[in-house]
């Protein structure tokens, strides 16, 4: 199988390893750090393999000398015929091989590579000394793309460096960040490369592909685990003899010790499903070193950030019959909005009329684990979910401060109901819902989407 | 004659304008002013013609050449004062109609030139807070300012090195001539008028034990054709003989060695005037010697031999850096955020802002700025980011800056807030600038903004 070797290639601690941990996902490759000269040796890993071919990165040490190698490499007779005689000429030269032993390290790799991502952090002004690495590195007659990294911030200088490249002939830019994983970025990448690189364009649409196949799976398969935990939460209940307070109390306490491991088995989850490390996920605001939240579950701050119930099952019902009142022109006369409510009512009631049932006639307390909790599990998992989804794998920096939880409002709304119904799926449902109750599973899951 | 007052008015002329340049900034030189001045030969020249370009330096001119005038004429009065106060105190020791002893005249006339070597010595006293002349030219200073308020460039002219030597060993030889004119006129004054009889014996030492003494005081003005009075003289012969003898004393002995010391004074002082005397080791002079530098170098036109090797010398490639070490402090900044369009000034300490590197060719004309320097800057002050990660490019460069600057090196780290709100660790980006200064072999390093710098004396200057 052909192997297509793209070298990554820039200035020291611009991020090559992060793009290369971003664009793999995975966190354990290389070693990251905010300091120069952290990667000392070339590396590679096999990014993708297909039919098509093996795509090949090589993550290098970073340039750091490049503005005085290429001073010496004018002065070379043969520059313009061939610019990789002239850079041979010096950096094989005694006199000048200590000092620029790295740049060599960098160059031979550049001069095995099919091609080149030229890392550049667009936080920085356009120095000479970055436009001295990319004249040197054409010099090398290497076909190349450049990218800018760490665009997402507002300190970017992404038009200035455009401008700059744009000056010298360098159309082919990416934007991109590696502390996000932002695939339309990631994507960009990969069809300028194919641009680039004709001959490979198998290859990359079949990258694209599968990267595509891949988030998906990824999106689906993380809502469809917070949808399953919801069902289980909804479902769980323990039964104590009424007026047996320390038997209620210990439910309650079992009750939550539970529901507190189950989500640290759904964060477990849902990181392993980004290709993350808890060990170096670096959340420590949101959670410890075990991917338990640090804000418990049934702390009151944490049900009151879930925010306010929507509405509720009665009002939802009036609101949907007094919509089809509307739609016939009041000649119902409200029909629809009193039918509506009192199905509604029936669907609010039917939990709270089971467990008075049990209470008064069975003689026994029912311990649940409350709606308000559910919803914040939901809030805080979702949010999760989508910072994980764009957590770059080269990311380091831990996050300052808990993401904004999102709007739940709309999807509590939508699946309140499939809950409510959920209450009363028994100890099959607690278990195993996707065998239980597939259909409810995917109906949450496309809610959750 | 004529060439020399015409020079000390264009060295006048150029401190002046350094002076007024110090205090606010001078209109930008329009490059034909620039151009006109590379043309001179030494660096001197090239200042004193840019200083003859400058439009309107009238006024300047005419202070200078104000103060001139103000400073003959107090010279003209003190030796008038000194002339009157010398032959005044003389005729009251004559005293009224009895003899006179001639060893207590001559020694009484030595109360002047005592005076003088006084005045010298203190001339001479400086303390540490007067670092350009003793506490007693300091006030004569205040005094001319207060006078003149234009003398400060003249008065800056007479503290530099052997010119102000000279001048003022001009100045007290002749108010020590002064003091011998007035005594000696004194004298003519009293014996033309009373007859006095002069004694050369006292109560221990009789006449034969100061005969030799007669002998060896009557060398020079026998000479002079005034000798020693014979012993055997009828009196009123005597008393003329010995009349003049005390005169031409006086003048061999007081006046005519002044009056040499003046003269030998005044040559050297215009003799040192001749040679370079601008002090090429103040700020504005290295800047503006490095403006008209470029300028040169703009100027030439293509395919003319190596210019800039001329307007810019390197730094010497080996051994020690023979230049002068100025009391300015270069500034650079490497690799800023943004290109400062203003210049770094500060109140507290003199600073050169040299501008900013962005890329080689800017590290080539620091360097070249720095090498071309007619002083070595006190120190070089290089203002890096702390959002640039140091590489060993940077160490590089910052070893091509010290070379060509032949100074301690200071690397002030800035942006350090900036460097946190990107989300960097700062102190690990401090200790990683810490050690690649290291290698660069900077003196030390130190963490702040410039432009809070500025406005402090800087410890590591003395001041």
């Amino acid at each position: 199988m052909t192997t297509l070797r793209l070298a990554v290639v820039g200035h020291t601690n611009v991020g090559k390893t992060s793009l290369l941990r971003t664009l793999a996902r995975i966190t354990r490759f290389g070693t990251v750090a905010d300091a120069p000269a952290t990667t000392r040796q070339a590396e590679s890993l096999s990014l993708f393999e297909s039919a098509a071919g093996c795509l090949s990165l090589t993550d290098t040490p970073g340039l750091e000398r490049a503005g005085e190698l290429l001073e010496r490499v004018e002065a070379q007779p043969q520059r313009r015929a061939d610019g990789w005689a002239a850079i041979t000429a010096v950096i094989d030269d005694p006199a000048w091989k200590p000092a620029f032993e790295q740049e060599a390290r960098v160059l031979c790799e550049v001069q095995t590579a099919d091609a080149l991502i030229v890392v550049i952090d667009a936080r920085e002004p356009v120095l000479g000394k970055y436009l001295d690495e990319l004249a040197l590195l054409a010099a090398c007659g290497r076909p190349m793309v450049i990218l800018l990294n760490f665009t997402a911030g507002r300190d970017s200088r992404e038009r200035d460096w455009r401008e700059a490249l744009a000056r010298l002939g360098q159309h082919l830019v990416v934007a991109f960040d590696v502390v996000l994983a932002d695939w339309p970025s990631e994507r960009q990448l990969y069809e300028r490369l194919r641009v680039l690189l004709p001959a490979w364009t198998a290859l990359f649409d079949a990258l694209i592909a599968e990267r595509e196949q891949h988030r998906d799976w990824r999106r689906q398969t993380g809502a469809q685990r917070i949808a399953v935990l919801l069902l289980r939460l909804a479902a769980h209940e323990i039964r104590v003899p009424q007026g047996d307070a320390a038997k209620r109390a210990a439910a309650i306490e079992a009750s939550k010790s539970w529901a507190r491991e189950q989500e640290a088995q759904l964060v477990e989850t849902l990181v392993r499903l980004h290709g993350h490390d808890l060990g170096l996920l670096q959340l420590p605001e949101l959670l410890d070193a075990d991917g338990r939240w640090t804000a418990d579950l049934f702390a009151a701050e944490t049900l009151l950030r879930a925010g306010a119930d929507g509405l509720g099952p009665i009002a939802g019902g009036a609101l949907a019959g007094a919509g089809i009142d509307a739609a016939v022109g009041g000649l119902s006369f409200g029909t629809g909005a009193a039918l509506g409510a009192a199905g509604g009512a029936l669907v609010a009631l039917r939990n709270p009329l089971k467990l008075a049932w049990r209470r008064h006639v069975g003689g026994e307390d029912t311990v649940q684990i409350a709606d308000t909790v559910i919803r914040a599990l939901l809030a805080r998992n979702l949010g999760l979910l989508a910072l994980l989804a764009r957590r770059g794998h080269g990311a380091v920096q831990p996050l300052a401060a808990e993401p904004a939880a999102p709007d739940i409002g709309g999807i509590w709304s939508a699946i309140r109901s499939r809950l409510l119904a959920a209450r009363s799926g028994g100890a099959a449902m607690v278990d195993d819902p996707e065998s239980a109750a597939p259909k409810a599973v995917a109906e949450l899951t496309a809610a959750l989407l | 004659m004529a060439a020399a007052p015409s020079r000390l008015h264009e060295l006048l002329l150029a401190e002046a304008l350094r002076l007024r340049g110090a205090r606010q900034p001078l209109p930008a030189d329009a490059p034909e002013t620039l151009r006109l001045a590379a043309k001179a030969a030494s660096p001197e020249a090239r200042l004193l013609a840019w200083s003859a370009l400058q439009a309107g330096s009238q006024p300047l001119r005419d202070a200078n050449a104000t103060a001139l005038r103000l400073l003959l004429q107090l010279g003209g009065l003190a030796m008038l004062m000194t002339a009157l106060t010398a032959g005044g105190s003389l005729s009251l020791l004559l005293g009224g109609d009895g003899p006179i002893n001639v060893s207590a005249l001559l020694a009484g006339s030595l109360v002047w030139p005592l005076a003088m070597l006084v005045l010298w010595a203190l001339l001479r006293l400086r303390p540490a807070s007067a670092p350009d002349g003793g506490w007693l030219q300091a006030l004569l200073a205040k005094l001319l300012r207060r006078l003149a308020p234009g003398t400060a460039a003249l008065l800056a002219l007479l503290a530099r090195g052997a010119f102000g030597v000279w001048a003022r060993s001009l100045l007290l030889h002749l108010l020590w001539a002064g003091a011998f004119v007035g005594m000696i006129a004194a004298c003519a004054f009293r014996f033309t008028f009373q007859q006095y009889d002069f004694l050369l014996q006292t109560t221990l030492l009789t006449a034969p034990n100061l005969d030799a003494v007669q002998q060896a005081l009557g060398l020079l003005p026998s000479l002079l054709g005034w000798p020693p009075p014979a012993s055997d003289l009828p009196p009123d012969a005597a008393r003329r003989a010995w009349g003049l003898f005390v005169i031409a004393c006086l003048i061999a002995y007081g006046l005519l060695p002044r009056l040499l010391a003046a003269a030998l004074s005044a040559l050297l002082a215009r003799r040192v005037l001749g040679r370079p005397m601008l002090d090429l080791s103040q700020p504005f002079w290295v800047d503006l010697l490095l403006r008209i530098g470029r300028a040169a170098v703009v100027a030439t036109p293509q395919g003319a031999p190596a210019p800039a090797q001329v307007a810019r010398p390197a730094a010497p490639a080996s051994g020690p850096d023979e230049r002068p070490v100025g009391r300015h402090v270069a500034i650079v900044r490497l690799e800023p955020e943004a290109v400062s369009e203003t210049r770094a000034t500060s109140d507290f300490w003199p600073a050169l802002d040299l501008g900013s590197i962005a890329g080689r060719d800017d590290l080539r004309r620091v360097a070249a700025d720095l090498a071309a320097m007619s002083a070595r800057p006190a120190r070089l002050l290089v203002v890096a980011s702390l959002l640039r990660t140091p590489d060993r490019g940077a160490v590089a460069g910052l070893q091509a800056l010290s070379a060509a600057a032949a100074a301690p090196l200071t690397v002030l780290l800035a942006d350090r807030k900036a460097c946190t709100q990107r989300g960097s660790d700062a102190a690990l980006r401090e200790a990683d600038w810490h050690r690649h200064a290291a290698d660069a072999s900077a003196e030390q390093v130190r963490i702040g903004e410039l432009a809070a710098l500025l406005q402090r004396p800087l410890p590591e200057l003395g001041e």
